[in-house]
């Protein structure tokens, strides 16, 4: 019962897609267009599980008195705190906005830009001529970093040219191939999910 | 080398050119040409859809983008539609480009209008082709009816013959969503606003003209201001990317020097 | 966007406590990480609630009485049965949905462009002058790239087909050949990722030395 039910559920939600994108009659019957509105509701019911989550996760380790006490009384405050905020005033709200803008977005930008401080330290690490196909790697790289910059352009035309011709013919011909395999195994995860081979998902 | 040497000169690589900027051309490439050539092709009063698929983590890269891409659109007199599969990008929109559209003194709900994110991805996407405004909820980002706006009146769904055009600013994998579910089924030309590490998985797709043209990052936010004539932010910081990649380079090049001259060990990092 | 002279001061304090982080891993870096995720988790519920929720709840239940719709509402409620003893396979319910439904999507929906890759790798080589004066006319250049462009997806393609043992000439210099095409891809894929993250930081430097300090123009 426990497996069953949902096994057949995963079935069935495959038949009504396929179904209504290949045959004419599924087509006709309009069947994804009132389903695809049911599983947008069932996605948007299942917003608090990051909530409840990363309250179950904090709360855990403030009981079990962990050293990171503090900063976990915080998570849980800020984020309680901000949610109430955007209930009370909705996301046009004056406050939930200036909270967004003045730490969110500076947070996550920062977040992000920290990885070039280590892409520059390894470039001078890790980058390492040790063979044929490591020295490719290399011309390649330094051709595509020094041909999309305005330095490149005024170096050299050979500069944007030679990166002009990695990003259209040799780069594009390497990921077009690494892309043609992921897509297959898509497709055929997508059909073992169907055939019932893949369970992954019903051990949750 | 200490780490700590190499940020300094990496801190030092980019505030210095963004305090006494060289100046140097951005030249623009055809991958940004092509977007730049569609928008001022398109008639007066054409639709164009602007998906604000990112988060606040590529604002420094995309935004640059959209504000270009936004202003041309308007400038020419489209019609912009903002959505976002992000919960964070249709904010972002709401307030950088709002604002731009009303110093060009366009009018929100005829010249433009922002639906806000809506959870769900491709299935969102799918459902905007068959009927946009339950796909919505009936509202906009502001929870205001979609009947309250005319531009709203003649946009009942994503097809071919009431959005000319759809550009999907994206810092992840939305792309896809809009090329298998929108543009391929419809037939509304596709292009992209992306991230530069996303710009390499692109190109094949831009080369079978399954997306009509990619903007690469804070590079083509750059080349697109060039071509509307009106630099901005991505222009002001060509410079500082310049220096940036050329330190990189000459870190390569640096330690490879020092590996073969210190008969091949690895160096060890240090604090 | 405009931001108010108290928004940039906080901005920057953020912005200098995740940098910290580079000298090393202290308590402002920390505190900032734990702020930015509850602040994110927050934010993505508000926008959920108030773009979707709010006008389910108040126009298709209460306006329109469509009471059919809280059925699949419901199912996705169930979700958080996970949290509850012995009714924790419930949730296996809107999981087993989700995860049959966007099966459904890939086989549906992705074929067709999928193909159209590999459609466009088998192209004519021989190429001639599109435009300007030598429109027409057979091109050296156009003709080596497509021949060069379909040999490095097909053997890049090669290179990952392991049911053939790599004997004989062809067979190993195909794959060779992929090697060297991933690698320049790869080469060329670590160029844009510096160019990306040297975007990111130049927009950080911009802010705290232009917006928040005034030193820049």
């Amino acid at each position: 019962m426990a497996r069953e039910i949902p096994a057949t559920i995963t079935v069935l939600a495959v038949l009504v897609v396929v179904f209504s994108r290949y045959f004419a009659v599924g087509a006709a019957l309009d069947l994804t267009r009132v389903t695809d509105r049911w599983l947008m509701l069932t996605y948007a019911a299942s917003v608090f599980v990051g909530v409840i989550n990363l309250t179950r996760l904090h709360l855990d380790r403030l009981r079990r008195g962990k050293d990171t006490r503090s900063y976990d009384l915080v998570l849980l405050f800020v984020m309680y705190g901000y949610m109430a905020l955007g209930f009370a005033q909705t996301n046009a709200g004056v406050t939930f906005r200036w909270v967004y803008n003045a730490v969110l977005v500076p947070l996550d930008s920062t977040m992000y830009s920290l990885l070039a401080f280590y892409i520059a330290s390894a470039s001078f690490r890790a980058f390492r001529v040790r063979s044929f196909e490591a020295a490719l790697m290399m011309v390649a790289a330094a051709l595509v970093m020094i041909g999309s910059v305005p330095l490149g352009d005024a170096l050299s035309p050979a500069f944007p040219a030679a990166r002009a011709w990695l990003m259209r013919v040799a780069q594009t011909a390497g990921f077009r191939g690494i892309q043609i395999g992921a897509g297959l195994g898509g497709l055929a995860t997508a059909f073992r999910i169907f055939l019932g081979i893949e369970r992954a998902h019903l051990r949750a | 080398m200490k780490n700590r040497w190499i940020y300094v000169l990496l801190v030092l690589a980019i505030i210095l050119p963004l305090a006494r900027p060289l100046g140097l051309p951005v030249n623009p490439t055809r991958e940004t040409e092509d977007l730049f050539r569609m928008v001022e092709g398109l008639p007066a009063g054409s639709v164009v859809y602007l998906a604000m698929d990112f988060d606040a983590g590529a604002i420094p890269e995309i935004l640059p983008q959209a504000e270009a891409v936004f202003t041309h659109a308007l400038l020419k007199d489209l019609k912009v539609i903002l959505h976002g599969l992000s919960d964070q990008g249709v904010l972002i929109a709401r307030d950088s480009l709002h604002p731009i559209a009303w110093s060009l003194g366009k009018a929100y709900g005829t010249d433009f209008i922002n639906l806000g994110f809506k959870p769900g991805g491709g299935i969102v996407l799918r459902g905007m082709t068959a009927d946009l405004w339950k796909t919505m909820g009936g509202v906009d980002i502001d929870g205001t009816q979609l009947a309250k706006f005319p531009l709203m009146q003649r946009l009942k769904r994503l097809d071919r013959s009431t959005v000319a055009l759809i550009v999907d600013f994206n810092s992840g994998g939305s792309a896809m969503a809009y090329r298998n579910y929108v543009s391929e089924p419809t037939g509304i030309p596709l292009a992209l606003g992306s991230c530069a590490v996303n710009f390499n998985v692109q190109m094949p797709f831009y080369r079978s003209g399954q997306y009509k043209a990619i903007l690469n990052g804070l590079r083509g936010a750059a080349e697109y201001e060039r071509l509307l004539g009106r630099p901005g932010k991505a222009t002001s910081a060509m410079d500082a990317q310049s220096t940036s990649h050329a330190l990189i380079i000459g870190l390569i090049v640096l330690g490879n020097v020092a590996y073969l001259l210190g008969g091949r060990r690895t160096d060890k990092p240090k604090r | 966007m405009a931001m108010t002279r108290a928004q940039v001061w906080v901005a920057a304090v953020a912005t200098l406590a995740i940098f910290s982080y580079v000298w090393r891993e202290n308590p402002a870096f920390r505190l900032a990480e734990y702020v930015f995720v509850a602040l994110a988790t927050a934010n993505g519920v508000v926008m959920v609630f108030d773009s979707y929720l709010k006008p389910f709840f108040l126009v298709d239940i209460k306006q329109d009485g469509q009471f059919l719709l809280l059925v699949p509402f419901a199912v996705g409620l169930l979700i958080y049965a996970r949290n509850l003893r012995g009714l924790g396979w419930l949730s296996r319910l809107p999981m087993s949905l989700w995860v049959g439904y966007g099966a459904g999507y890939v086989l549906a929906w992705s074929p067709q462009p999928l193909f159209i890759q590999l459609r466009d790798t088998f192209v004519h080589f021989y190429q001639v002058y599109p435009d300007g004066p030598l429109a027409g006319r057979f091109w050296l250049g156009g003709t080596v790239n497509n021949i060069l462009f379909f040999a490095g997806v097909t053997t890049t393609l090669m290179y990952f087909f392991f049911t053939v043992e790599r004997r004989g000439p062809v067979m190993r210099w195909s794959a060779a050949f992929g090697r060297w095409t991933i690698m320049l891809a790869l080469g060329a894929a670590f160029g844009t990722a510096v160019q990306g993250r040297m975007s990111l930081l130049i927009g950080r430097i911009q802010f705290l030395l232009g917006t928040w300090l005034g030193w820049l123009k």
